[in-house]
């Protein structure tokens, strides 16, 4: 991401405040209307899921200017989906409502390049939280529970 | 955020690769996955990594690397992985030995559960590894292989991802988004927009020539961090190609550091008290800039080793290292080696393989060993390379052999002369030199075409045999092998009268089942044809098929490596017995067989069988195109002896298809083949008949047939001189041939040479009922052009009876039979009367009343009485033959329109 992607993210960020609850149940329809295969990785309460939702993505994009944190952040939200066995095609495809309820909620206020910024940052969370489920993966193989 | 760049990269942009390959490893009715792909685009990262994903899932895994240090001897990639009494030496130096060894690796590796196999670079495997790694993927294990875009992939390989056994996964260039996310994860920051577009388009993607790119950049300084964000401030290195950046980058090394990465290039991964002395700053300073890596040692519990980072860096040094240094490395690192305090069982392999690089005298026992592997798996290529060294070394009859063996099969038949008489010169063992004499004999026949000099060379051994108990069995072996020499000769009456005395069922090799085996397979290689041949087809095809299955288990090394000889056998039985569509298809499926597993000399014979059948089938335009097959097989190995055969089936094709300058040329051709070669020589006649009687010399032609048919029956082609005899009575010759022919019907099983005799029977006797009968016989057996003659005949016969409908009938189905024959011109079907055409007025009503069409009707339509169009429709069914409307329609399908 280049630093003027970092600043649109967070810019998006911000227009989120008071609607986020929203934007979060209007991503989670999308999502299992598209994907109905990813609805068992998520919980079933899907009002305290979309609020811890729309804090967690809030956090985790604020956190990307400052690297060690972001990766570290994005790494353990992974190893924490590892139980739901979530596989890559949900990542990809996760990614793209996400992006499409954004542009959808924000209108005028989603521009071509707020879009570009997201799909570059959701990228980066993605392929590190990945590789933090895999780690995951590994340690629980190497001392089994 | 730090300015230095941590040595492993994240793996980006992979991830649904990953899970896609690893559903296939979880699969056991898969074999797993070809990672393809260009150097350095990611594949033995994705193969690392996946290869912990299965650990992680619970099964086995196993990890082997092929390079072209690897690939200087059989087995080389998989060394660390076999038990250590395959790759021991001194334990008796015999073929036998390395099959059974085999085995057993086989089944080490096979083991309880799943197990995955990963190999790098799977383009550079020796054929003894790929076939090994076959084998396992059949009994069950995962292969993943990483193989290289633009390198010839190994046939193995191809055929189990063709055969849907492995999946073929392509890997790509990185998106742009996957770009930035490496960049921004191994730099710690973010990067530019400008130098993100620079670095994407000048590496295409590539996440080796990115990291190169990046590292060389860094190290300039051209690209730095400037306020927490990474710019390029200078230029990049000029290199556009991934191979010129890796050798730019390695041109500022230290001596110290290059000396270390030579010997990597040169030697493959070595553990660190290996390798030559070196300060430990320096390797750290290799491992930081991205040319080495620590990897795990080759099995569990074994230190780990220092490897190049990638195949590419060793590429450009081993292109670079000036060979005289290269040896001088290779030799002080084979001393290392050698003086470890707890060797691996693998240690004197590839010390011998070190120490051949070095131009230094090896251990000829292990050399030995490691070629008699190669042989095994048929690569003898890579046996001749080794097999010389242990040769040059310390010639021994084995050796030599071995050697002999390999030339032979190289095609290179006057070497394979000269090194088989110095080799049976140098052994005392009679074991041995009887085994040398036979392979020296089958070169004679086969390579250099003198049969005469083959069969003294044998009888020879015999007499020359020690006669003591424990060498029964190579008497045996000797006098199958005098057989085949007979068989292929060109004498199956021979061969019989020498395999009399043997009894299949109680060889003298001893009580050993196994050696029981051999000896009846061995026997049955000339048995079976010369029974098929004596008109013994229902014995021919017992003895074939129990070789078959009794060759596939004996798994070991006989001389006669491919089991294909049997079915090749099968094949000819069916086709003499008259079951030619069945022999058709067995031989069609035995030439894709050979075809896939790259046997070329199979190729030529089962061509040939397939022209042989066409032949028979009476389809000339599929004989010509096997024949020519053949031909052009044959001439690329330099097979010449069967060439011959196919050369005669070349000219009568091309004679039925009436292309008489084709039929002479192949015929001077066939003239001039040097040498001799006589296997069922007698059949070669037909080509000059055909050509012959397409020229209208038809006396000339039959002249030719007779001589032939003599000489098939004084060598025991029964069956040949049937067909001979058969072919006297097409060109006019029936009264002249047809005791003779009925006499072999009598002695012959199978139903060809019945047909034949019925047939010709039927035309002394010009008897309509006959005739028919017989065309309906040849038709039944798919010998179509001589059906279609039967028919024709018939059809006269009945003219000359005054039965005209009769008489159109059987034209009809002669026209009809005739079809299937390609064109065919044959001199009987010109005899036969022609369909007397019909007028266009017929025609119409013939049309309409073959849809039912009734006479009233058509009377109507037409405009004609009903009177006229029974009466039209009277003399359409005599012209056609028909007697009912239903057979009208077939009628006029088979004449056509207009």
């Amino acid at each position: 991401m280049t630093p003027e992607q970092i600043q649109l993210v967070h810019d998006t960020v911000d227009a989120l405040a008071g609607i986020d609850d929203r934007v979060a149940r209007a991503f989670y329809d999308r999502l299992f209307e598209v994907a109905p295969a990813v609805r068992p990785l998520f919980p079933d309460d899907l009002d305290a899921q979309a609020h811890k939702f729309v804090v967690t993505l809030e956090e985790i994009v604020r956190s990307v200017s400052d690297l060690p944190d972001f990766v570290a952040r994005a790494r353990d939200l992974g190893a924490r989906h590892v139980g739901y066995h979530a596989r890559a095609s949900h990542y990809v495809v996760i990614g793209d409502v996400l992006v499409e309820t954004l542009a959808q909620e924000l209108g005028d206020r989603f521009t071509s390049e707020h879009e570009a910024a997201w799909r570059r940052a959701y990228h980066l969370l993605a392929e590190v939280m990945q590789e933090g489920a895999d780690a995951e993966l590994r340690s629980r193989h190497v001392s089994p529970a | 955020m730090s300015a230095t760049l941590a040595p492993g990269w994240p793996m980006v942009g992979r991830r649904v690769a990953l899970d896609e390959a690893l559903d296939l490893l979880l699969d056991p009715a898969r074999g797993g996955v070809v990672l393809h792909g260009p150097p350095g685009v990611g594949k033995t990262r994705l193969a690392d990594e996946l290869a912990e994903r299965a650990a992680v899932a619970g099964l086995r895994v196993s990890r082997a690397v092929a390079s072209t240090t690897t690939a200087q001897v059989p087995l080389g990639a998989l060394a660390h992985l076999l038990p250590p009494e395959v790759l021991l030496t001194g334990r008796g130096d015999d073929a036998l030995d390395v099959v059974r060894l085999l085995a057993a690796a086989r089944q080490a590796l096979a083991g309880e559960g799943r197990h995955v196999l990963v190999v790098d670079d799977a383009h550079l495997l020796d054929v003894a590894s790929l076939t090994l790694l076959t084998q396992l993927v059949g009994d069950g294990a995962a292969l993943v292989a990483t193989v290289r875009a633009g390198e010839t992939e190994p046939d193995g390989l191809v055929a189990l991802w063709r055969s849907g056994r492995l999946e073929r996964m392509e890997l790509a260039a990185l998106s742009e988004d996957d770009v930035d996310t490496v960049l921004h994860l191994a730099l710690g920051a973010p990067v530019d927009g400008w130098t993100l577009h620079v670095l994407r388009t000048r590496s295409a993607g590539n996440p080796l020539f990115l990291r190169e790119l990046v590292r060389a950049a860094a190290d300039s300084g051209a690209l730095r961090p400037v306020d927490g964000v990474w710019r390029l401030t200078g230029e990049l290195p000029p290199a556009t190609r991934l191979g010129d950046l890796v050798a730019h980058r390695l041109g500022g090394l230290a001596p110290a550091a290059r000396e270390v990465l030579e010997l990597l290039a040169l030697a493959g991964p070595t553990p660190l008290e290996l390798l030559p002395p070196v300060d430990p700053l320096v390797l750290a300073e290799l491992e930081e800039s991205g040319r080495v890596e620590l990897r795990p040692g080759e099995r569990s519990g074994d230190p780990e080793v220092v490897a190049l980072a990638h195949p590419l860096i060793g590429e450009a040094l081993r292109a670079a290292v000036p060979r005289l240094r290269a040896r001088a490395a290779l030799a002080a690192h084979a001393e290392r080696v050698e003086r470890r305090p707890d060797p691996h069982p693998e240690d004197p392999l590839r010390i011998a393989t070190w120490r051949i690089e070095a131009g230094l005298p090896a251990d000829p026992d292990v050399v030995l060993r490691a070629a008699e592997i190669a042989r095994h798996a048929e690569d003898f290529t890579r046996t001749e390379a080794l097999v010389r060294v242990a040769h040059t070394a310390r010639p021994t009859g084995r050796t030599g052999l071995l050697l002999g063996e390999c030339l032979y099969e190289l095609g290179r038949f006057d070497e394979c002369e000269r090194v088989l008489v110095d080799a049976s010169g140098i052994t005392d063992d009679p074991a041995v030199a009887a085994v040398i004499s036979a392979v020296r004999a089958t070169n004679l026949l086969f390579g250099l075409l003198r049969p005469a000099d083959a069969l003294a060379e044998v009888h020879r051994a015999l007499a020359d045999l020690p006669d003591e108990p424990h060498l029964v069995g190579a008497r045996d072996e000797l006098t199958s092998r005098v057989a085949l020499l007979e068989m292929y000769g060109g004498d199956p009456a021979a061969a019989l009268r020498t395999l009399a005395p043997l009894d299949p069922d109680s060889f003298r090799a001893g009580e050993d089942e196994r050696l029981q085996r051999r000896a009846r397979v061995l026997w049955a290689i000339p048995v079976a044809p010369a029974l098929a041949l004596g008109g013994r087809t229902g014995e021919a095809r017992r003895v074939a098929e129990r070789a078959l299955v009794e060759h596939d288990d004996l798994e070991e090394e006989i001389g006669y490596s491919r089991s294909g000889v049997h079915v090749l056998t099968l094949a000819l039985a069916l086709s003499e017995h008259g079951d030619l569509e069945d022999a058709r298809k067995l031989a069609s499926a035995g030439f894709d067989a050979t075809v896939a597993a790259g046997s070329p000399l199979g190729q030529v014979w089962f061509a040939l069988m397939l022209g042989r059948i066409a032949l028979h089938a009476g389809t000339p335009r599929t004989g010509l195109r096997w024949f020519r097959e053949a031909v052009a097989v044959a001439t690329a190995i330099g097979f010449l002896g069967p060439r011959r055969q196919a050369l005669a089936g070349e000219a009568v094709t091309s004679a039925w298809l009436g292309d008489l300058d084709g039929a002479a040329e192949a015929l001077a051709r066939h003239d001039a083949e040097p040498g001799e070669f006589g296997f069922m020589f007698p059949e070669r006649a037909l080509g000059r008949a055909a050509w012959l009687a397409g020229q209208g010399r038809i006396p000339d032609a039959r002249a030719a047939l007779a001589d032939a048919a003599d000489a098939a029956g004084r060598t025991g082609h029964l069956t040949v001189r049937a067909w001979l005899l058969h072919e006297m009575a097409r060109l006019g010759g029936a009264a002249d041939v047809v005791d003779e022919l009925e006499a072999l019907a009598a002695t012959a099983d199978g139903r060809l040479v019945a047909a034949r005799a019925g047939h010709v029977r039927a035309l002394v006797d010009r008897d309509v009922d006959a005739l028919t009968a017989a065309a309906a016989d040849l038709a039944g057996l798919g010998a179509w052009l001589v059906a279609a003659e039967a028919y024709a005949a018939a059809a006269d016969a009945a003219r000359r009876a005054g039965d005209q409908r009769r008489a159109n009938a059987l034209a009809g189905e002669s026209a009809a039979v005739a079809e299937r024959c390609e064109g065919a011109v044959s001199p009987l079907l010109v005899a036969a009367p022609s369909v007397v055409p019909l007028s266009p007025r017929e025609r119409e009503v013939a049309a309409l009343a073959a849809r039912g069409t009734p006479s009233k009707e058509i009377a109507e339509r037409l405009y004609l009485s009903v009177r006229t169009v029974n009466n039209h429709l009277q003399n359409v069914y005599t012209k056609l033959g028909v007697s009912s409307r239903a057979e009208l329609a077939a009628a006029l399908d088979r004449i056509g329109p207009g």
